[in-house]
Protein backbone atom coordinates (compact mmCIF):
# COMPACT_ATOMS: atom_id res chain seq x y z
CA UNK A 1 0.00 0.00 0.00
CA UNK A 2 2.78 2.35 0.97
CA UNK A 3 4.84 1.43 -2.07
CA UNK A 4 1.87 2.07 -4.32
CA UNK A 5 1.45 5.49 -2.83
CA UNK A 6 5.16 6.21 -3.24
CA UNK A 7 4.97 5.11 -6.82
CA UNK A 8 2.13 7.51 -7.47
CA UNK A 9 3.95 10.39 -5.82
CA UNK A 10 7.10 9.60 -7.74
CA UNK A 11 5.23 9.49 -11.01
CA UNK A 12 3.54 12.78 -10.27
CA UNK A 13 6.86 14.43 -9.33
CA UNK A 14 8.49 13.05 -12.46
CA UNK A 15 5.66 14.40 -14.59
CA UNK A 16 5.98 17.83 -13.00
CA UNK A 17 9.76 17.80 -13.48
CA UNK A 18 9.37 16.84 -17.13
CA UNK A 19 6.78 19.53 -17.73
CA UNK A 20 8.73 22.22 -15.90
CA UNK A 21 11.96 21.19 -17.60
CA UNK A 22 10.39 21.20 -21.04
CA UNK A 23 8.73 24.53 -20.34
CA UNK A 24 11.96 26.04 -19.09
CA UNK A 25 13.82 24.79 -22.14
CA UNK A 26 11.17 26.29 -24.41
CA UNK A 27 11.26 29.59 -22.57
CA UNK A 28 15.05 29.65 -22.75
CA UNK A 29 15.04 28.84 -26.46
CA UNK A 30 12.40 31.48 -27.07
CA UNK A 31 14.39 34.04 -25.13
CA UNK A 32 17.58 33.21 -27.03
CA UNK A 33 15.78 33.37 -30.35
CA UNK A 34 14.32 36.75 -29.49
CA UNK A 35 17.68 38.07 -28.34
CA UNK A 36 19.35 36.72 -31.45
CA UNK A 37 16.87 38.60 -33.62
CA UNK A 38 16.70 41.89 -31.74
CA UNK A 39 20.43 42.27 -31.12
CA UNK A 40 22.40 44.32 -33.61
CA UNK A 41 23.65 41.49 -35.86
CA UNK A 42 27.21 42.76 -35.72
CA UNK A 43 27.15 42.60 -31.92
CA UNK A 44 26.00 38.99 -31.75
CA UNK A 45 29.55 37.53 -31.98
CA UNK A 46 30.33 39.27 -28.70
CA UNK A 47 27.72 37.13 -26.92
CA UNK A 48 28.93 33.53 -26.62
CA UNK A 49 25.54 32.17 -25.60
CA UNK A 50 23.96 33.67 -28.72
CA UNK A 51 26.78 32.35 -30.90
CA UNK A 52 26.26 28.87 -29.47
CA UNK A 53 22.51 29.08 -29.96
CA UNK A 54 22.98 30.36 -33.51
CA UNK A 55 25.28 27.46 -34.29
CA UNK A 56 22.69 24.99 -33.02
CA UNK A 57 20.10 26.50 -35.36
CA UNK A 58 22.43 26.99 -38.30
CA UNK A 59 24.22 23.64 -38.51
CA UNK A 60 21.26 21.60 -39.75
CA UNK A 61 20.16 24.41 -42.07
CA UNK A 62 23.65 24.67 -43.54
CA UNK A 63 23.82 20.92 -44.11
CA UNK A 64 20.40 20.93 -45.76
CA UNK A 65 20.50 24.08 -47.88
CA UNK A 66 24.05 25.39 -48.25
CA UNK A 67 26.44 22.45 -48.25
CA UNK A 68 25.39 21.25 -51.70
CA UNK A 69 27.16 24.24 -53.25
CA UNK A 70 29.55 25.53 -50.60
CA UNK A 71 30.65 22.11 -49.39
CA UNK A 72 30.16 20.23 -46.15
CA UNK A 73 33.24 21.93 -44.72
CA UNK A 74 32.50 25.30 -46.30
CA UNK A 75 35.40 24.77 -48.65
CA UNK A 76 33.48 26.03 -51.68
CA UNK A 77 33.34 24.55 -55.15
CA UNK A 78 35.29 26.00 -58.07
CA UNK A 79 33.14 24.12 -60.59
CA UNK A 80 30.04 25.95 -59.36
CA UNK A 81 31.75 29.22 -58.59
CA UNK A 82 30.65 28.80 -54.99
CA UNK A 83 33.11 30.56 -52.71
CA UNK A 84 34.63 28.99 -49.66
CA UNK A 85 33.03 30.40 -46.53
CA UNK A 86 35.69 29.60 -43.99
CA UNK A 87 38.35 32.04 -45.11
CA UNK A 88 38.39 35.76 -44.45
CA UNK A 89 37.68 36.70 -48.05
CA UNK A 90 34.20 38.02 -48.80
CA UNK A 91 33.09 39.02 -52.27
CA UNK A 92 30.30 41.29 -51.06
CA UNK A 93 30.78 43.63 -48.14
CA UNK A 94 33.29 43.16 -45.38
CA UNK A 95 31.97 39.87 -44.06
CA UNK A 96 30.16 41.39 -41.11
CA UNK A 97 27.09 39.56 -39.85
CA UNK A 98 24.65 42.16 -41.17
CA UNK A 99 26.14 41.95 -44.65
CA UNK A 100 26.14 38.17 -44.69
CA UNK A 101 22.54 38.17 -43.54
CA UNK A 102 21.51 40.44 -46.41
CA UNK A 103 23.20 38.10 -48.86
CA UNK A 104 21.41 35.08 -47.42
CA UNK A 105 18.09 36.90 -47.35
CA UNK A 106 18.12 38.15 -50.92
CA UNK A 107 20.83 36.17 -52.66
CA UNK A 108 23.12 37.00 -55.54
CA UNK A 109 21.50 37.44 -58.97
CA UNK A 110 18.64 35.45 -57.49
CA UNK A 111 15.83 37.28 -59.21
CA UNK A 112 14.92 39.05 -55.99
CA UNK A 113 14.91 42.80 -56.54
CA UNK A 114 17.07 43.29 -53.44
CA UNK A 115 19.67 40.72 -54.45
CA UNK A 116 23.27 41.61 -55.19
CA UNK A 117 22.93 42.13 -58.90
CA UNK A 118 24.96 45.12 -59.94
CA UNK A 119 26.98 43.58 -62.69
CA UNK A 120 28.23 40.41 -64.32
CA UNK A 121 31.66 39.45 -65.46
CA UNK A 122 31.41 40.22 -69.19
CA UNK A 123 32.35 37.71 -71.87
CA UNK A 124 35.23 39.70 -73.35
CA UNK A 125 36.24 37.00 -75.79
CA UNK A 126 32.87 35.83 -76.95
CA UNK A 127 31.71 39.38 -77.64
CA UNK A 128 35.02 40.18 -79.34
CA UNK A 129 35.80 43.06 -77.08
CA UNK A 130 39.26 41.62 -76.61
CA UNK A 131 41.27 39.47 -78.97
CA UNK A 132 42.67 36.12 -77.97
CA UNK A 133 46.13 37.64 -77.59
CA UNK A 134 44.79 40.44 -75.40
CA UNK A 135 42.92 37.97 -73.23
CA UNK A 136 46.07 35.93 -72.84
CA UNK A 137 47.96 39.06 -71.76
CA UNK A 138 45.30 40.02 -69.23
CA UNK A 139 45.30 36.47 -67.93
CA UNK A 140 49.07 36.58 -67.52
CA UNK A 141 48.85 39.92 -65.73
CA UNK A 142 46.14 38.71 -63.36
CA UNK A 143 48.11 35.59 -62.52
CA UNK A 144 51.28 37.62 -62.02
CA UNK A 145 49.66 39.33 -59.05
CA UNK A 146 49.92 36.18 -56.98
CA UNK A 147 52.77 34.28 -58.57
CA UNK A 148 55.84 34.78 -60.74
CA UNK A 149 55.22 35.14 -64.43
CA UNK A 150 58.25 34.88 -66.68
CA UNK A 151 56.82 36.83 -69.58
CA UNK A 152 57.11 40.35 -68.27
CA UNK A 153 56.14 41.75 -71.64
CA UNK A 154 52.79 39.98 -71.41
CA UNK A 155 52.39 41.18 -67.84
CA UNK A 156 52.91 44.78 -68.90
CA UNK A 157 50.62 44.49 -71.89
CA UNK A 158 47.98 42.82 -69.75
CA UNK A 159 48.24 45.51 -67.11
CA UNK A 160 47.71 48.16 -69.77
CA UNK A 161 44.62 46.41 -71.12
CA UNK A 162 43.36 45.92 -67.57
CA UNK A 163 43.59 49.67 -66.96
CA UNK A 164 42.39 50.88 -70.35
CA UNK A 165 40.74 48.93 -73.16
CA UNK A 166 39.40 46.10 -71.07
CA UNK A 167 38.21 48.51 -68.36
CA UNK A 168 38.72 45.70 -65.88
CA UNK A 169 39.70 48.32 -63.32
CA UNK A 170 36.14 49.55 -63.38
CA UNK A 171 34.96 46.69 -61.20
CA UNK A 172 38.19 45.10 -59.98
CA UNK A 173 39.78 48.48 -59.10
CA UNK A 174 43.00 49.95 -60.44
CA UNK A 175 45.00 48.07 -57.83
CA UNK A 176 43.19 44.83 -58.74
CA UNK A 177 42.01 44.44 -55.16
CA UNK A 178 38.41 44.07 -56.24
CA UNK A 179 35.32 45.90 -55.10
CA UNK A 180 33.03 44.46 -52.43
CA UNK A 181 30.18 46.70 -53.57
CA UNK A 182 30.09 44.94 -56.93
CA UNK A 183 31.22 41.51 -55.77
CA UNK A 184 34.31 41.87 -57.95
CA UNK A 185 37.04 39.53 -56.68
CA UNK A 186 40.43 40.61 -55.43
CA UNK A 187 43.21 39.28 -57.67
CA UNK A 188 45.98 39.96 -55.17
CA UNK A 189 44.99 37.25 -52.73
CA UNK A 190 45.32 33.53 -53.24
CA UNK A 191 41.59 32.88 -53.28
CA UNK A 192 39.92 32.01 -56.57
CA UNK A 193 36.21 31.72 -57.10
CA UNK A 194 36.42 29.49 -60.15
CA UNK A 195 40.02 28.36 -59.90
CA UNK A 196 43.32 30.14 -60.43
CA UNK A 197 44.82 27.95 -63.13
CA UNK A 198 45.50 29.66 -66.47
CA UNK A 199 42.80 27.82 -68.38
CA UNK A 200 40.12 28.76 -65.87
CA UNK A 201 41.19 32.39 -65.68
CA UNK A 202 41.18 32.49 -69.47
CA UNK A 203 37.70 30.99 -69.51
CA UNK A 204 36.46 33.61 -67.04
CA UNK A 205 37.69 36.41 -69.29
CA UNK A 206 36.58 34.81 -72.54
CA UNK A 207 33.13 33.53 -71.51
CA UNK A 208 32.32 35.76 -68.55
CA UNK A 209 30.75 34.65 -65.28
CA UNK A 210 27.32 34.86 -63.74
CA UNK A 211 27.41 33.38 -60.25
CA UNK A 212 24.16 32.74 -58.43
CA UNK A 213 23.02 32.32 -54.86
CA UNK A 214 19.32 31.83 -54.09
CA UNK A 215 17.31 34.21 -51.94
CA UNK A 216 16.34 32.43 -48.75
CA UNK A 217 13.78 34.91 -47.48
CA UNK A 218 10.47 33.10 -47.21
CA UNK A 219 12.20 29.73 -47.44
CA UNK A 220 14.03 29.81 -44.12
CA UNK A 221 12.78 31.37 -40.91
CA UNK A 222 14.27 34.77 -40.01
CA UNK A 223 15.93 33.31 -36.92
CA UNK A 224 17.59 30.60 -39.00
CA UNK A 225 18.83 33.15 -41.52
CA UNK A 226 20.28 35.30 -38.75
CA UNK A 227 21.79 32.17 -37.17
CA UNK A 228 23.38 31.19 -40.48
CA UNK A 229 24.88 34.66 -40.83
CA UNK A 230 26.39 34.41 -37.37
CA UNK A 231 27.56 30.86 -38.01
CA UNK A 232 29.31 31.78 -41.26
CA UNK A 233 30.85 34.86 -39.71
CA UNK A 234 32.24 32.73 -36.93
CA UNK A 235 33.59 30.20 -39.41
CA UNK A 236 35.33 33.02 -41.21
CA UNK A 237 36.64 35.17 -38.40
CA UNK A 238 36.60 33.30 -35.09
CA UNK A 239 38.72 33.16 -33.11
CA UNK A 240 38.79 35.85 -31.95
CA UNK A 241 35.10 36.75 -32.22
CA UNK A 242 35.75 40.32 -33.23
CA UNK A 243 34.24 42.61 -35.81
CA UNK A 244 37.40 42.65 -37.86
CA UNK A 245 37.34 44.00 -41.39
CA UNK A 246 38.46 41.90 -44.29
CA UNK A 247 38.87 42.80 -47.89
CA UNK A 248 36.22 41.72 -50.30
CA UNK B 1 -22.99 -3.56 -9.05
CA UNK B 2 -21.25 -3.87 -12.38
CA UNK B 3 -17.44 -3.86 -12.71
CA UNK B 4 -15.96 -0.68 -14.12
CA UNK B 5 -13.49 -2.67 -16.16
CA UNK B 6 -14.90 -5.22 -18.53
CA UNK B 7 -12.73 -8.33 -17.95
CA UNK B 8 -13.23 -9.64 -21.46
CA UNK B 9 -12.46 -6.44 -23.27
CA UNK B 10 -10.37 -7.49 -26.34
CA UNK B 11 -8.36 -4.27 -26.21
CA UNK B 12 -7.36 -5.04 -22.63
CA UNK B 13 -6.35 -8.53 -23.60
CA UNK B 14 -4.29 -7.24 -26.51
CA UNK B 15 -2.59 -4.60 -24.38
CA UNK B 16 -1.90 -6.87 -21.42
CA UNK B 17 -0.50 -9.58 -23.65
CA UNK B 18 2.11 -7.21 -25.00
CA UNK B 19 2.73 -4.84 -22.11
CA UNK B 20 2.06 -6.62 -18.81
CA UNK B 21 2.91 -3.41 -17.01
CA UNK B 22 -0.25 -1.85 -18.43
CA UNK B 23 -2.60 -4.31 -16.79
CA UNK B 24 -6.04 -2.84 -16.30
CA UNK B 25 -6.33 -1.14 -12.96
CA UNK B 26 -5.64 2.04 -11.04
CA UNK B 27 -1.94 2.05 -12.00
CA UNK B 28 -2.75 2.15 -15.68
CA UNK B 29 -5.35 4.83 -15.14
CA UNK B 30 -2.87 6.95 -13.25
CA UNK B 31 -0.23 6.46 -15.92
CA UNK B 32 -2.61 7.50 -18.67
CA UNK B 33 -3.73 10.43 -16.58
CA UNK B 34 -0.15 11.57 -15.96
CA UNK B 35 0.76 11.18 -19.62
CA UNK B 36 -2.27 13.18 -20.71
CA UNK B 37 -1.57 15.87 -18.16
CA UNK B 38 2.06 16.12 -19.26
CA UNK B 39 1.17 16.45 -22.91
CA UNK B 40 -1.56 18.95 -22.11
CA UNK B 41 0.70 21.09 -19.95
CA UNK B 42 3.47 20.98 -22.54
CA UNK B 43 1.08 22.11 -25.26
CA UNK B 44 -0.31 24.83 -23.05
CA UNK B 45 3.18 26.06 -22.18
CA UNK B 46 4.24 26.03 -25.82
CA UNK B 47 1.16 27.96 -26.86
CA UNK B 48 1.59 30.43 -24.03
CA UNK B 49 5.03 31.47 -25.15
CA UNK B 50 4.81 31.16 -28.89
CA UNK B 51 1.27 31.74 -30.13
CA UNK B 52 0.82 35.07 -31.85
CA UNK B 53 -2.22 36.03 -29.87
CA UNK B 54 -0.57 35.49 -26.51
CA UNK B 55 2.99 36.40 -27.40
CA UNK B 56 4.73 38.72 -24.98
CA UNK B 57 5.72 40.81 -28.00
CA UNK B 58 3.35 42.78 -30.12
CA UNK B 59 5.16 41.85 -33.31
CA UNK B 60 7.76 39.28 -34.30
CA UNK B 61 11.26 40.01 -33.06
CA UNK B 62 12.66 39.85 -36.59
CA UNK B 63 10.59 42.90 -37.50
CA UNK B 64 11.24 46.46 -36.54
CA UNK B 65 7.69 47.44 -37.45
CA UNK B 66 4.60 46.12 -39.11
CA UNK B 67 2.52 48.35 -41.35
CA UNK B 68 -1.01 47.06 -41.75
CA UNK B 69 0.31 43.55 -41.39
CA UNK B 70 3.25 44.04 -43.73
CA UNK B 71 6.59 43.42 -42.10
CA UNK B 72 9.62 45.67 -42.11
CA UNK B 73 12.56 43.41 -41.39
CA UNK B 74 15.00 44.54 -38.73
CA UNK B 75 17.90 43.49 -40.94
CA UNK B 76 16.57 45.67 -43.79
CA UNK B 77 16.23 48.54 -41.36
CA UNK B 78 19.83 48.14 -40.22
CA UNK B 79 21.09 47.88 -43.79
CA UNK B 80 19.14 50.98 -44.76
CA UNK B 81 20.56 53.02 -41.90
CA UNK B 82 24.08 51.97 -42.80
CA UNK B 83 23.55 52.91 -46.44
CA UNK B 84 22.05 56.30 -45.58
CA UNK B 85 24.43 57.25 -42.79
CA UNK B 86 27.58 55.55 -44.01
CA UNK B 87 28.19 54.38 -40.44
CA UNK B 88 27.88 51.06 -38.66
CA UNK B 89 24.48 50.65 -37.05
CA UNK B 90 25.94 50.80 -33.55
CA UNK B 91 27.28 54.30 -34.21
CA UNK B 92 24.05 55.77 -35.49
CA UNK B 93 22.00 58.07 -33.30
CA UNK B 94 18.45 57.56 -32.14
CA UNK B 95 17.36 60.48 -34.31
CA UNK B 96 18.90 58.85 -37.39
CA UNK B 97 17.19 55.58 -36.62
CA UNK B 98 13.83 57.22 -36.09
CA UNK B 99 14.17 59.15 -39.33
CA UNK B 100 15.02 56.06 -41.36
CA UNK B 101 12.29 54.00 -39.75
CA UNK B 102 9.74 56.72 -40.43
CA UNK B 103 10.87 56.85 -44.06
CA UNK B 104 10.49 53.10 -44.38
CA UNK B 105 7.03 53.17 -42.81
CA UNK B 106 5.98 56.06 -45.06
CA UNK B 107 7.23 54.20 -48.10
CA UNK B 108 5.34 51.08 -47.10
CA UNK B 109 2.17 53.11 -46.59
CA UNK B 110 2.56 54.70 -50.00
CA UNK B 111 3.17 51.32 -51.61
CA UNK B 112 0.07 49.96 -49.94
CA UNK B 113 -1.90 52.93 -51.19
CA UNK B 114 -0.53 52.29 -54.64
CA UNK B 115 -1.75 48.72 -54.48
CA UNK B 116 -5.09 49.94 -53.18
CA UNK B 117 -5.66 52.21 -56.17
CA UNK B 118 -4.22 49.52 -58.45
CA UNK B 119 -1.46 51.60 -59.96
CA UNK B 120 -0.25 48.54 -61.80
CA UNK B 121 -3.37 48.72 -63.96
CA UNK B 122 -2.80 52.27 -65.08
CA UNK B 123 0.78 53.44 -64.56
CA UNK B 124 3.10 52.33 -67.37
CA UNK B 125 6.19 52.79 -65.19
CA UNK B 126 4.78 50.53 -62.49
CA UNK B 127 3.82 47.96 -65.09
CA UNK B 128 7.24 48.14 -66.67
CA UNK B 129 8.92 47.72 -63.30
CA UNK B 130 6.74 44.71 -62.52
CA UNK B 131 7.45 43.14 -65.89
CA UNK B 132 11.15 43.72 -65.39
CA UNK B 133 11.03 42.24 -61.91
CA UNK B 134 9.26 39.10 -63.05
CA UNK B 135 11.63 38.73 -66.00
CA UNK B 136 14.52 38.99 -63.59
CA UNK B 137 13.08 36.11 -61.61
CA UNK B 138 12.48 34.05 -64.73
CA UNK B 139 16.07 34.62 -65.84
CA UNK B 140 17.37 33.62 -62.44
CA UNK B 141 15.24 30.49 -62.42
CA UNK B 142 16.55 29.49 -65.83
CA UNK B 143 20.16 30.12 -64.87
CA UNK B 144 19.77 28.36 -61.54
CA UNK B 145 19.03 25.16 -63.45
CA UNK B 146 22.60 25.19 -64.78
CA UNK B 147 21.58 24.85 -68.44
CA UNK B 148 23.81 23.38 -71.08
CA UNK B 149 25.47 25.53 -73.69
CA UNK B 150 22.87 24.50 -76.27
CA UNK B 151 20.02 25.39 -73.94
CA UNK B 152 21.62 28.76 -73.30
CA UNK B 153 21.85 29.45 -77.02
CA UNK B 154 18.23 28.41 -77.47
CA UNK B 155 17.09 30.68 -74.62
CA UNK B 156 19.15 33.53 -75.99
CA UNK B 157 17.68 33.15 -79.44
CA UNK B 158 14.15 33.02 -78.07
CA UNK B 159 14.66 36.16 -76.01
CA UNK B 160 17.09 37.97 -78.23
CA UNK B 161 15.30 41.29 -77.92
CA UNK B 162 16.03 41.32 -74.21
CA UNK B 163 19.75 41.22 -74.86
CA UNK B 164 19.90 44.00 -77.42
CA UNK B 165 19.90 47.57 -76.24
CA UNK B 166 21.12 50.98 -77.17
CA UNK B 167 23.97 50.55 -74.74
CA UNK B 168 22.60 53.10 -72.32
CA UNK B 169 23.35 53.06 -68.65
CA UNK B 170 22.06 50.00 -66.87
CA UNK B 171 20.28 52.15 -64.32
CA UNK B 172 18.09 53.51 -67.07
CA UNK B 173 17.20 50.13 -68.50
CA UNK B 174 14.41 48.00 -67.15
CA UNK B 175 15.49 44.62 -65.95
CA UNK B 176 18.84 45.79 -64.73
CA UNK B 177 19.53 46.30 -61.08
CA UNK B 178 20.94 49.70 -60.31
CA UNK B 179 24.47 49.67 -59.03
CA UNK B 180 23.49 52.22 -56.41
CA UNK B 181 20.35 50.70 -55.07
CA UNK B 182 19.67 51.01 -51.38
CA UNK B 183 18.44 48.37 -48.95
CA UNK B 184 14.85 48.97 -49.95
CA UNK B 185 15.69 48.39 -53.56
CA UNK B 186 15.35 52.09 -54.36
CA UNK B 187 17.57 53.77 -56.85
CA UNK B 188 19.90 56.64 -56.27
CA UNK B 189 21.79 55.82 -53.10
CA UNK B 190 25.49 55.14 -53.42
CA UNK B 191 27.31 53.17 -50.74
CA UNK B 192 29.08 55.69 -48.61
CA UNK B 193 32.17 53.55 -48.36
CA UNK B 194 32.50 53.48 -52.12
CA UNK B 195 34.61 56.50 -52.91
CA UNK B 196 35.88 55.16 -56.17
CA UNK B 197 35.09 56.92 -59.44
CA UNK B 198 31.81 56.08 -61.09
CA UNK B 199 32.30 52.97 -63.24
CA UNK B 200 32.07 53.59 -66.92
CA UNK B 201 29.31 52.17 -69.03
CA UNK B 202 31.64 49.68 -70.64
CA UNK B 203 32.12 47.79 -67.42
CA UNK B 204 30.29 44.81 -66.11
CA UNK B 205 26.79 44.24 -67.36
CA UNK B 206 26.64 47.64 -68.96
CA UNK B 207 28.18 46.72 -72.25
CA UNK B 208 26.51 47.85 -75.39
CA UNK B 209 24.45 45.68 -77.65
CA UNK B 210 25.65 42.15 -78.16
CA UNK B 211 25.04 40.91 -81.67
CA UNK B 212 24.65 37.16 -81.81
CA UNK B 213 26.09 37.06 -85.30
CA UNK B 214 29.26 38.53 -83.91
CA UNK B 215 29.52 36.10 -81.05
CA UNK B 216 32.33 33.66 -81.15
CA UNK B 217 31.44 30.05 -80.68
CA UNK B 218 32.22 28.33 -77.46
CA UNK B 219 35.86 27.34 -77.29
CA UNK B 220 35.99 23.57 -77.42
CA UNK B 221 39.29 22.74 -75.79
CA UNK B 222 40.61 26.22 -76.35
CA UNK B 223 43.96 26.95 -74.84
CA UNK B 224 46.11 30.01 -74.66
CA UNK B 225 49.79 30.51 -75.09
CA UNK B 226 50.13 30.87 -71.37
CA UNK B 227 47.92 27.93 -70.53
CA UNK B 228 49.79 25.79 -72.97
CA UNK B 229 53.11 26.69 -71.50
CA UNK B 230 52.19 26.27 -67.88
CA UNK B 231 50.75 23.45 -65.87
CA UNK B 232 47.60 24.26 -63.96
CA UNK B 233 48.31 25.46 -60.51
CA UNK B 234 46.48 24.28 -57.49
CA UNK B 235 43.84 26.70 -56.38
Amino acid sequence: MVSKRLWRIGAAVAAVVVVVGAGAAMVRAHELKTRLLVTDPNDVPAHPELVAYAASLARPAYRKDCASCHGAKMQGDHAKGAPSLNDKVWLYGSGDVAGIEQTILYGIRSGNAKAHNITDMPAFGRTMQLSDAEIADVETYVLSLTRHEADQGAVERGSRIFQTKGSCYDCHSSDAKGNPDYGAPDFTDAEWLYGGDPATVHESIYDGRHGLCPAWIGKLKPAVIRALAVYLHQASFAPPPARSQAHG
Amino acid sequence: MADLVEPNDPVDHWLEARVPFLKAGPRRSLLFYATGATIGLALAGFALFTAKGTSVRTFPPEDVATVNGRHILRSDFIAQIQVESGQPFAQTTLAQREKVLQEMIDEELLVQRGLEVDLAASDPDVRQAMVAGVNLQVDADVLAQQPTQQQLYAYYNQHIDKYSSDGGDAAARPGHADRHRDARGRHGARPARDRRPEPRRAAGADHGPVRPDRLRPHRPGATTSSSRSRPSSAT
